[in-house]
C-alpha cells in the first residue's frame, strides 16, 4: 500500500505525467513514456485538487468498455443523484462510442492494445446529499489483452502499471455467463489478476489488498439468477476469486451487471461465416452500483 | 554509367552484405568492424519465430502470442506483445492488405513481422482479425537479407499460412526462411517529381531523428529500395513500420502512411518527432552531413542506377557513415570529372588520388580506377603512401 493514494498528497508539477511522473515537454498531449494524455494533468492542475484514479478491470470482451460508456453516460445524466461533470471532450468520446454503437443496435469496436489508442475520461463527480464533497475520478478504459500481457509479465505496458499503483478503487468485471456455464477461466483470470494486484499492493502476508474492490459479474442476462445472490453465485462457480478475496482483500463486495435486454443472431452468409450477435435493445441492470459503493468508500 | 565496371571489379573481389552469392568476405580493417559471413549463403536460413494475434483458446482470448518457437527469451516475447498490431491496427480495410514493422529487440536480435487479415474478429465486435508472423534474425543471418527488412517481410509473406480454423500449436518449430535473389524490382522513377519523393525518403532515413513519413505512393517498393541506399548498419537497425497505424507507443523511428492526419499531428506534438510529407513540393533541409552522398544518388537514380548504388553501399562497412559516404561520393564524382578534365585538372586530380588513402575495398578500387584513368604508372598506385601521408586521418588529402 506505500504508494497508493500518493497523487493525493503529492504537488501536482506543470509537465510531470500523472500517471507514470516522466516530465514530458510543455506541448505534448500525450505522455512520451506511458501515452496517457496530458490533458488530465493540466485538468487536475486547473481543479487545484489531486484526482483519484478507478481502475476497470477485466479481461478481453467482458465488456469493460460498454461498462464504463454507460457508467459514464448514466452519471452524466444524473442518475443515482449523482452529479457529475466531463472535464474536456476527451473524457466524452467514450460514452458518444458506445452509446452511438448501441443506438445502433452494434457492439463498440475492440480496444487497440496501443495505450495512446485508449480511451481517458476524466469526472468531477459528487453526490446530491447534506453535504457535497467533490471527487475528481480517472477512468481508462484499458484493452483486456493488455492487462493479460501485463499480468504475465508485469511492466510490459508501464502505464498499466502505473495506473494500478495509484487507484484508489478497483471494479474488476468478470463474464458471469462463462462461468455459469462452467468455463474456469474466468476464474483463473480474476484469481491472476488479484494476485497480480496482491503482489504490486500488500507485498506481505500481514498486508491485504486495502482499495475497495467491487467484483462485477458481467452479462448476468445470461443467467438471471446472479442477481438475486452475486456472492453466492462467485462462491460456487468462482470458488478461487471467492478464496483469494476472502485471504487477501480487505474491502470487497460482489456485484451483479447486465447491459444487453436481448440479443439476435446474424450471419454473413459467407465463407468464414461468423455468427454475429446484435443487441436489439438496452436493458441497463447494476451499472451504476458498483461504483456507487466504490465512491462511499472513498 | 562511367563507374559501373569499377562496382562490378569491386563486387567480384569482396562479399558484402546482401549479396549472398559472394565467396569472399572483405578485407577487415578497423572501420569494418562487422565483416560479413564468410561462408557461401545458404538456400534458407533457420529462425525463431512467433505469431501474434487474436483466437479463443482455452487458456485465453483476445490479442497476444499464441505461438512461438523455444528460442524466443521472455523479454524478446514482451517486446513483440508490446509492438505487435492490434485490432485496427492495419491501415487499409482491403482483405489483402499487409504491414510490416522491423525493429531490435532487448536481445539485440532483429525483430521483422508480416501483418495481414485472417478472417473476421471472432467477438462480436466488428472488423477483421489481424495475424502478425513474427521472426527473430541474428546479424548473420540478416546479412543474408543485406539487412532490408522489406526483403524479410517479402518472403515472410509467402510463408504465413495462418488459418484461424486450425490454430497452430503452442509450441512452434524453428522458422526455415527462404533467402531470397535480392531486392524486388526498383520501383520506376523516371517522373522528376517521383524521384524528388525517393531522395527525400533516403534522407530522411539517413538524417537522425524520429519521422512520420507521408507522401510516399507504392511504399514497399520505395522504401525496400531507399534502404538499399544507405549502407547496412543504418539500414539493419533502423526501426520502421509501414501499411501499420501510427502508435506513438512503438517509439519507432519511422512510420510510413498514406497522409498524417490531425489526430497524428496532434499526438506527436512535443515529441520531438517530425512529421514529414514527402510529396509536398515545399522543400525541406536534407542533412547537411550527407549532402554530397544524397547529391549522387539524385544523379545516379536518375540514370536509372540503382543496382549501381545498392552495390556500393553493401561495400560501405565502416560505422562512420557520413564520412564514409561522403568520401565515396566524392571517389564517383571525381571518376565523371576525370573524363572531361583538362591538363589543369587532371593533374590536380593525380596529385590528389597519388596521395589518398583508401579506407576500404570499394575505396580503393574507386581511388586505382581514377589513377588508371588519368593514366598514372601502375607501380606508383600501388605502392604504398608516403609516411607523412599514413600517420594523418584517412580522408581524402587536398591536392595542394
Amino acid at each position: 500500500m506505500a504508494t497508493m493514494f500518493s497523487k493525493q498528497t503529492k504537488e501536482l508539477r506543470g509537465t510531470a505525467c500523472l500517471i507514470c511522473d516522466t516530465e514530458n515537454s510543455e506541448e505534448a498531449v500525450l505522455c512520451q513514456n506511458c501515452a496517457a494524455p496530458m490533458a488530465i494533468l493540466y485538468d487536475s492542475i486547473a481543479q487545484d485538487r489531486a484526482p483519484q484514479i478507478v481502475s476497470i478491470l477485466g479481461e478481453s470482451n467482458v465488456g469493460k468498455t460498454i461498462y464504463l460508456g454507460f457508467l459514464l453516460d448514466m452519471l452524466s445524466q444524473r442518475a443515482g443523484s449523482f452529479e457529475a461533470i466531463p472535464k474536456g471532450a476527451y473524457s466524452v468520446d467514450l460514452q458518444q462510442t458506445v452509446i452511438g454503437h448501441m443506438a445502433h443496435r452494434m457492439f463498440p469496436p475492440k480496444t487497440s492494445m496501443e495505450p495512446d489508442q485508449w480511451y481517458w475520461a476524466y469526472y468531477q463527480i459528487r453526490k446530491q446529499q447534506k453535504t457535497p464533497k467533490w471527487v475528481d475520478l480517472i477512468m481508462p478504459d484499458m484493452a483486456g489483452e493488455s492487462l493479460a500481457a501485463e499480468i504475465a509479465t508485469p511492466k510490459t505496458f508501464q502505464v498499466i502499471h502505473s495506473l494500478l499503483t495509484q487507484c484508489v478503487g478497483t471494479i474488476l468485471l468478470i463474464d458471469a455467463a462463462q462461468a455459469a456455464s462452467g468455463s474456469m477461466h474466468p476464474d483463473f483470470f480474476a484469481l491472476k489478476m488479484l494476485s497480480y494486484m496482491d503482489t504490486m499492493f500488500a507485498g506481505n502476508r500481514k498486508n491485504k489488498i486495502k482499495s475497495p474492490l467491487a467484483v462485477v459479474l458481467c452479462k448476468s442476462d445470461y443467467c438471471p439468477e446472479v442477481f438475486d445472490d452475486p456472492p453466492a453465485f462467485v462462491e460456487a462457480n468462482l470458488n478461487r476469486l471467492w478464496n483469494m478475496c476472502d485471504s487477501r482483500v480487505e474491502t470487497v463486495r460482489f456485484f451483479a451487471a447486465s447491459v444487453v435486454g436481448s440479443l439476435g443472431y446474424a450471419t454473413s452468409g459467407e465463407m468464414d461465416d461468423v455468427v454475429t450477435p446484435i443487441p436489439l435493445h438496452t436493458s441497463l441492470q447494476g451499472i451504476l452500483e458498483p461504483f456507487e459503493w466504490v465512491v462511499d468508500q472513498l | 554509367m562511367g563507374s559501373r565496371p569499377i562496382i562490378d571489379r569491386v563486387l567480384r573481389h569482396s562479399q558484402a552484405p546482401g549479396q549472398p552469392r559472394a565467396q569472399q568476405a572483405p578485407k577487415h580493417s578497423k572501420r569494418q568492424p562487422t565483416p560479413a559471413p564468410a561462408h557461401s549463403c545458404p538456400d534458407c536460413i533457420t529462425c525463431d519465430q512467433a505469431i501474434f494475434t487474436s483466437i479463443r483458446s482455452p487458456t485465453g482470448e483476445g490479442y497476444r502470442i499464441v505461438a512461438a518457437s523455444h528460442g524466443l527469451k521472455g523479454d524478446e516475447k514482451t517486446a513483440i506483445t508490446r509492438q505487435s498490431p492490434s485490432h485496427g491496427g492495419l491501415l487499409s480495410a482491403l482483405t489483402d492488405a499487409t504491414g510490416m514493422l522491423a525493429y531490435v529487440l532487448p536481445s539485440g536480435r532483429y525483430c521483422i513481422s508480416h501483418s495481414s487479415y485472417a478472417g473476421t474478429e471472432h467477438t462480436a465486435r466488428g472488423g477483421q482479425r489481424i495475424v502478425t508472423h513474427v521472426v527473430a534474425l541474428s546479424e548473420s543471418d540478416y546479412r543474408y537479407f543485406g539487412g532490408n527488412p522489406v526483403r524479410v517481410h517479402r518472403v515472410l509473406g509467402k510463408t504465413s499460412t495462418f488459418d484461424p480454423a486450425t490454430p497452430p500449436q503452442r509450441t512452434l518449430e524453428q522458422l526455415q526462411l527462404t533467402v531470397d535473389a535480392g531486392p524486388g524490382p526498383a520501383p520506376v522513377l523516371i517522373a522528376p517529381s517521383a524521384i524528388d519523393v525517393f531522395i527525400r525518403l533516403v534522407s530522411t532515413i539517413l538524417g537522425s531523428g524520429k519521422c512520420v513519413i507521408g507522401g510516399v505512393d507504392n511504399p514497399i517498393p520505395m522504401l525496400e529500395w531507399a534502404l538499399e541506399m544507405v549502407p547496412f548498419s543504418t539500414r539493419s537497425k533502423v526501426s520502421i513500420s509501414t501499411g501499420l497505424t501510427f502508435s506513438l507507443a512503438r517509439k519507432l523511428e519511422f512510420t510510413l502512411i498514406p497522409q498524417p492526419g490531425p489526430e497524428i499531428l496532434r499526438s506527436i506534438k512535443g515529441h520531438d518527432i517530425h512529421c514529414r510529407d514527402l510529396s509536398s513540393p515545399v522543400d525541406y533541409p536534407e542533412s547537411s552531413a550527407y549532402r554530397e552522398w544524397l547529391m549522387l544518388v539524385r544523379q545516379w537514380v536518375s540514370k536509372g542506377a540503382l543496382q549501381d548504388i545498392r552495390r556500393m553501399t553493401a561495400c560501405i562497412l565502416g560505422t562512420n557513415e557520413p564520412e564514409a559516404l561522403r568520401r565515396v561520393a566524392q571517389l564517383c564524382t571525381d571518376t565523371e570529372l576525370c573524363r572531361s578534365a583538362d591538363k589543369n585538372m587532371q593533374d590536380c586530380l593525380r596529385s590528389k588520388y597519388s596521395a589518398f588513402v583508401p579506407d576500404n575495398d570499394l575505396e580503393k578500387e574507386l581511388r586505382k580506377k581514377i589513377l588508371a584513368m588519368l593514366a598514372v604508372d601502375d607501380q606508383q598506385i600501388v605502392s604504398a603512401p608516403p609516411p607523412q601521408l599514413q600517420q594523418q586521418p584517412a580522408r581524402i588529402q587536398s591536392p595542394g
